[in-house]
């Protein structure tokens, strides 16, 4: 095969990608030069580091990392109160989260030996989350303090983050999201996405305007069994609200775990296992929890999912 | 021009440019008809851009459906170009002459259509912008789209280069005055082509540099499709051979694809003389290959699922198996890939309704095929919820009929601009063939 | 009479036959066993520790860790603990010649490791229980609790805190269990238990010594509780800049050249001012930058060849034989589509770095 008929002989094939090197180291050279510089700025990100202990104004606390702990040993899914589970009630409300959503979804899981328990599950916010990584244009990021958000004025709707995610704690508004009035007036931010847009991905945000504010996310205060903890990795401690543990301790002392830990996706929420037996719920107890209720939105909005909390 | 023998060559001018520039009411009626099935598909589209994909079959389990299947199915079947092309041209063989041209148009319009697909399965396709602008490239999304620009670029050049001394020719054809809008358009597009050796040297050069350069882009398009999938964590999904599964896919639906067309454009514009059996035999012999890689690669694939059996690809299997997505899966196998097979071997009876329904059958398992790669995996439930369902809407069918009219009408309407045989290259082979195997009888026949 | 008297003896014979069945059934035990006396006093710690370390491989198997598993030889019981007094020389014969069940360890042990773990047996009966016990169980001994710690600490340094138990008389008291605690503030605030899952003891000085390293900066309160008895301690923590947690995901690779992977292993999308999202996150796992090198090469040489092919096109029209109509006009509009879309390409892979590490512009 005579070269000239290919074209592409050795020559200049080396001769194309050493050009092509070159033209790109040389490109590049700046860009080396100026991440030098930046490794020379502390590890920080944008945080105010207080040097002087006594002074510390509220938002100069030092860069978190926010976690969560359930305590399984407490929750019953609010059967013992008649009640649709109370902390996706109070997340529902305060997010006016499109109707079919639940950010912070109660499963009714199988026990070995043919018990139940529930297990109310957020948004992980891993540290190596699937669903940033496949994000094609960074809609979904994590925040200094390793909080996962969508800014849903950048999402596209491509749903790669639905199917990326393992836990599938993310939702998608196929249709214009039904909502009261009053989502209009709260100015919209990653932090707290409202009002929900068509077309786009959302998913719990660990409240995190509110965690700004020094509030704790409003399923910790919503739980009427303090079963949900959150937590500071950075100052290992958490809090439900009414109980402040060290939080190191209070995962090694219960026999903490991950959901799905082998995945690899580096989980911040931790369950603690159980099955509602410290607010006397026998693990052979039926009863099942009731479905969530939403003042807003009608028929039309068609289920995303079948029916919740049943295993196969 | 000796008078009453008519060449080689100038038949072979006149059969291949015969289409061009008539139109039958027969293909005026068949164009109307395609109009008309893309004017309803791009009115189920607006009806979903008003509604929001809500009017989908598509929810929060089973996330993404015929779109996405159509997006694979499209991008696969634009591998027929590039095998026929450019691998054939490497490893020279001369018989894919005839063939160069519909390969390489199926290649660019199923490219263009293609690529379309996962725009209109955005949820907010009027920020597609945001791809380039904010792009991460860590997403197997910019892959694509990196990689998917990439390989039209290349194939739009690898199907202008060839057509240029076609051009040439039909630029020629109409010196005597008429259409000066016509010539005006082939004369800028043959780029002043006047056969002379030092040109022909150039454009040999340019196409072999192409040729060589849009293998592996090829390869790589249908990987990164793959890897939209093989990145999540997903039964069915989560599979390390996804890319060349992808690949070898693709060029089998793409082989299948050049042969239906062939058969169809072989009939309807009379090239049997220049697309022969023979052509249709050597193809039949590579869709076998790949049919048997392709079986190879499924059956791997399920055996390593269906040997270990984790919970959640036991769930798949059990679906695809034996439950709701039997049927789909026992069509592709049986119909889409055992029975295609068995016509591919079995060399009795006529050759062409052999091969081209084996062809056919491969094309419709393999859209299949996709589908059952795509939403049962996406069924199966990762938490405590049921299995998931997907049902499509008429919107979605609509869709998906639009998209194959937009590309049986695109491809229709070309060849009716420009010649469906690479006529300079067809004769060029017939010269060496003859002049191999009679010597110099006939040189005066042939030079013209 | 006479039958009074005899009935009198009779019964004393049978009540110190009795006596003697009993003692015989307890055993004497016979020389040189008989009369011998433990050289240990019965308080001493160090006998007593010693003694546990020879119970706990050779004995535990069978009596337990508190000595109370078997019903016939219970150690936890008070009246062993006072019989193991009273008749040290019977219980070291079992121990040496064995009984019934129980081997004879003369052999495995020294006369002195044998003292010394009938000396440690003698204290199990004050031991505290295996399970964690309540302030109530324990709260029996009167007297004060203080606690000391430092008045400084750093955030990530350990702080020692060191509770000591002193009963009314100002004598300290051993194997108290104190609870840590300290005052944490999160949306509020609480005690917040610190310290080993089984609460510390005194030791002999009264003590309780805990290492604890706070990870809060500020004032923190410690408490130190015991039953009813509760002190505190305040301890001023410097916060620091250092953080005590790192979320780290992906291969983490050496430093390169002095350089710690030469984009940050760490996520560092900035959230900026404002609450948008931030220009796109140069994430690879590890911070590699030698992809990108090769992504760009590639890249580039689509497009560069993408160019060359233009440019062979663009030359085939002979420059004499153009007249009215540019044929250049095409490869001239495929080298500047072609020049265009591979600089927007590759601008994307260069840029990504620079808008990820928000460097202002200005």
């Amino acid at each position: 095969m005579p070269d000239k008929e290919t074209g592409l002989n050795r020559r200049e094939f080396i001769t194309k990608s050493a050009a092509g090197m070159g033209l790109v180291a040389i490109m590049s050279s700046p860009l080396v030069e100026i991440l030098k510089l930046k490794r020379d700025k502390p590890a920080e990100g944008n945080s105010q580091i207080t040097s002087a202990a006594g002074d510390a104004p509220k938002n100069a606390k030092r860069l978190g990392q926010w976690c969560m702990v359930l305590d399984l040993r407490r929750c019953d899914g609010c059967t013992g109160l008649d009640l649709p589970p109370q902390c996706t009630q109070a997340c529902t409300g305060y997010h006016f989260v499109p109707k079919g959503q639940e950010w912070i979804q109660i499963f009714k899981t199988e026990l070995q030996g043919d018990g139940s328990y529930f297990l109310p599950t957020p948004c992980m916010h891993c540290e190596n989350a699937p669903c940033v990584n496949v994000c094609p244009v960074a809609a979904t990021y994590h925040t200094d303090e390793g909080v996962v958000l969508i800014d849903q004025r950048r999402c596209i709707g491509c749903r790669m983050c639905l199917g990326a995610c393992p836990y599938q704690r993310r939702f998608f508004n196929w249709g214009t999201p039904e909502q009261p009035p009053e989502v209009n007036s709260i100015p919209y931010s990653p932090e707290r996405q409202v009002p929900a847009i068509r077309g786009t991905a959302m998913k719990c945000d660990l409240c995190a305007n509110m965690l700004h504010d020094d509030e704790p996310p409003v399923c910790v205060n919503g739980c009427p069994r303090k079963v949900i903890y959150i937590g500071d990795l950075t100052e290992d401690i958490a809090s439900n609200g009414k109980e402040v543990v060290k939080l190191s301790r209070f995962l090694a002392e219960n026999n903490a775990y991950h959901l799905k830990e082998e995945l690899g996706t580096q989980p911040k929420v931790w369950f603690i296992p159980g099955h509602g037996e410290a607010v006397g719920r026998d693990a052979y107890d039926t009863k099942d929890r009731l479905p969530s209720v939403w003042a807003w939105g009608g028929d039309g909005f068609d289920y995303r999912i079948n029916v919740v909390g049943q295993k196969q | 021009m000796r008078q009453g023998v008519e060449s080689y060559s100038e038949r072979l001018e006149r059969v291949a440019l015969a289409p061009i520039g008539k139109t039958s009411t027969g293909f005026i009626t068949f164009i109307l008809i395609l109009l008309a099935v893309a004017g309803w598909g791009l009115y189920a589209f607006i009806l979903q851009l008003k509604y929001g994909l809500v009017a989908t079959g598509m929810r929060d389990q089973v996330m993404w459906g015929f779109y996405l299947v159509n997006f694979v199915f499209f991008i696969g079947i634009s591998h027929a170009g590039t095998l026929i092309s450019a691998i054939l041209r490497v490893t020279n063989a001369t018989w894919r002459t005839p063939v160069t041209r519909m390969a390489e148009l199926i290649t660019v319009v199923a490219i263009s259509v293609g690529a379309l697909m996962p725009i209109i399965d955005l949820g907010r396709p009027d920020r597609v912008a945001n791809m380039i602008l904010f792009g991460r490239l860590q997403s197997p999304l910019l892959w694509d789209i990196v990689s998917i620009s990439s390989y039209l670029s290349g194939s739009l050049i690898y199907l202008y280069l060839p057509m240029i001394p076609d051009l040439a020719l039909m630029r020629d054809k109409l010196r005597a005055g008429e259409s000066p809008i016509k010539r005006t358009i082939y004369t800028l597009l043959a780029v002043g082509w006047r056969d002379t050796p030092q040109q022909r040297h150039r454009l040999e050069k340019a196409i072999g540099i192409m040729a060589v350069t849009i293998i592996p882009i090829a390869i790589s398009v249908h990987t990164v499709v793959s890897y939209v999938f093989s990145m999540l964590m997903r039964p069915g999904f989560d599979s390390t051979v996804f890319g060349i599964y992808f690949v070898i896919g693709a060029i089998f639906s793409g082989i299948a694809s050049i042969l239906i067309v062939m058969a169809i454009f072989r009939k309807l514009y009379h090239l049997e003389e220049y697309i022969t059996e023979r052509h249709f035999k050597n193809l039949s012999w590579l869709l076998f290959a790949t049919l048997a890689i392709y079986a190879y690669l499924t059956f791997g694939e399920y055996l390593t699922i269906g040997y270990k059996l984790k919970h959640e690809e036991k769930m798949l299997l059990d679906s695809l198996f034996l439950g709701g997505n039997a049927i789909w899966f026992w069509l592709f196998a049986i119909g889409g890939t055992f029975i295609p097979a068995v016509l591919l071997l079995w060399r009795r009876g006529p050759v062409l309704p052999r091969i081209l329904t084996a062809a056919v059958l491969i094309n419709i398992g393999m859209w299949i095929k996709r589908f059952v790669i795509i939403v049962p995996g996406l069924q199966v439930p990762l938490m405590p919820y049921d299995f998931g369902s997907y049902t499509a809407t008429w919107i979605e069918w609509s869709i998906t009929a639009g998209a194959f009219a937009v590309f049986i009408l695109i491809f229709s309407v070309i060849t009716k601009l420009v010649p469906a045989l690479s006529i300079w290259e067809v004769a060029e082979h017939h010269e060496a063939e003859t002049a191999h195997s009679t010597g110099a009888a006939e040189e005066v026949e042939v030079a013209r | 009479m006479k039958l009074k008297l005899g009935l009198g003896i009779g019964l004393a014979a049978i009540f110190i036959l009795l006596l003697a069945t009993t003692v015989m059934a307890q055993g004497e035990p016979p020389a040189p066993y008989a009369g011998m006396k433990n050289p240990f006093p019965w308080t001493d710690n160090a006998a007593q520790a010693a003694g546990q370390s020879s119970y706990r491989p050779l004995c535990l198997g069978c009596h337990g860790v508190d000595g109370g598993n078997l019903a016939q030889a219970d150690f936890t019981k008070l009246e062993f603990s006072q019989a193991l007094q009273v008749r040290p020389d019977y219980y070291f014969w079992i121990m040496s010649e064995g009984q019934g069940g129980m081997p004879a360890f003369k052999s495995s042990l020294s006369e002195q490791q044998r003292w010394q773990v009938i000396t440690y047996l003698s204290s199990l009966k004050a031991a505290a229980p295996s399970t964690p016990s309540s302030p109530t169980e324990v709260a029996g001994v009167k007297g004060s609790l203080r606690l000391t710690a430092p008045e400084q600490a750093e955030a990530g340094q350990p702080v020692t805190l060191t509770a000591t138990f002193e009963d009314e008389q100002g004598n300290p008291v051993a194997k108290v269990p104190v609870k840590f605690f300290f005052i944490g503030k999160l949306f509020g605030s609480g005690p917040a238990e610190i310290g080993p899952s089984v609460p510390m003891s005194t030791d002999v000085n009264g003590e309780a010594v805990l290492e604890y390293t706070p990870h809060q900066g500020g004032q923190t309160v410690f408490v130190a509780q015991y039953g009813t008895n509760e002190d505190r301690a305040t301890v001023n923590v410097n916060p620091g800049v250092e953080t005590s947690y790192q979320a780290e995901a992906g291969l983490q690779f050496q430093a390169v050249g002095g350089i710690n992977g030469i984009i940050y292993p760490k996520s560092v999308l900035d959230l900026g001012e404002t609450s948008d999202a931030p220009m796109p996150a140069f994430r690879w796992p590890g911070g590699i930058l030698s992809w990108l090198f090769i992504l760009v090469a590639t890249v580039f040489m689509i497009w560069f060849t993408y160019f060359r092919v233009m440019y062979q096109v663009f030359r085939i029209p002979i420059a004499s034989e153009i007249r009215d109509i540019n044929t250049r006009l095409m490869p001239t509009i495929g080298m500047v589509i072609v020049i265009t879309i591979g600089i927007v390409l590759i601008l994307k892979l260069l840029i990504s770095p620079y808008t990820h590490l928000n460097i202002p512009l200005s």
